[in-house]
């Protein structure tokens, strides 16, 4: 079975993207799961969901409507509530 | 990768602005005199700002964070306003709602991957009510930016490494 793909986009600059990803990785391994997260910006994100065809997209900024689901992650940004996103997550990767 | 500078001298302790582009234009002047910036990377914040806005609302209040893309970042660095009047910036997750913020942050970063770490304990100060309730309090360049400093540096003085 491949590697689950996750896409985190952002406006610009990959710092936001880059952050979320790195906690995202981490909170996944922790619980077992290995992931392949990519930073994009929010311009190329469709084309490149398109490309790699992730299980799913986050973003701490809004996302446009993607043929895969897509999580508000500007929680995991700041910490605060991040537990419930990192579980929506969880859940829509051990889905697959 | 460069270490990202912060300092009194990148602090703005009475920022006055009438909107976010003001606010962000300042700020950036802040980093362009301090040799961070080429000016060219106060527009790409500006447009990013109005496209992807950088409002965010931690739980002391809201922050925004507006940054852009690394080609005209010369010296990584952090900027920080503490806003005389509260400055309305758009939300990070909701482009319409509006969110009266107390400080800008504006960050300049040249290595996203490299300043990861710095970048999260920023994060988890931000997201602290009691570090928020202390830059509210601060008044002068000096007094915020000590403590941010004290922050930035602090998985290393959990880690006890020889201070």
């Amino acid at each position: 079975m491949d590697t689950p793909k996750i896409i985190v986009a952002c406006g610009t600059g990959g710092v936001t993207s880059k952050n979320i990803g790195k906690k995202i990785e981490a909170y996944l391994a922790k619980r077992g799961v290995a992931c392949d997260v990519s930073t994009c910006r929010i311009l190329e994100v469709k084309s490149m969901s398109k490309s790699l065809k992730p299980v799913l997209v986050a973003s701490a900024s809004e996302l446009p409507a993607l043929d895969v689901p897509t999580v508000r992650a500007t929680a995991i940004l700041t910490g605060v509530g991040a537990e419930k996103v990192f579980e929506q997550i969880y859940e829509i990767v051990a889905a697959e | 990768m460069d270490d990202l500078l912060f300092g009194a001298q990148l602090v703005h302790p009475n920022l006055e602005a009438a909107d976010a582009e003001d606010a962000i234009r300042q700020l950036g002047q802040v980093l362009v005199r301090q040799a961070c910036i080429d000016p060219r990377y106060i527009e790409g914040v500006v447009e990013r700002e109005r496209s992807f806005p950088t409002g965010v609302e931690f739980p002391g209040g809201p922050i925004a964070l507006p940054h852009g893309d690394p080609t005209f970042v010369r010296r990584s660095a952090i900027a920080v306003a503490k806003c005389s009047t509260p400055v309305p910036f758009h939300a990070m997750g909701d482009a319409n709602a509006t969110l009266q913020t107390e400080f800008v942050i504006m960050l300049a970063v040249s290595d996203p991957d490299g300043h990861l770490e710095v970048l999260s304990h920023l994060m988890d100060a931000l997201a602290d009510e009691v570090f928020y309730r202390d830059i509210q309090a601060a008044t002068g360049e000096e007094a915020i930016a000590r403590l941010f400093s004290g922050r930035l540096v602090k998985e290393v003085e959990s880690h006890g490494i020889g201070l």
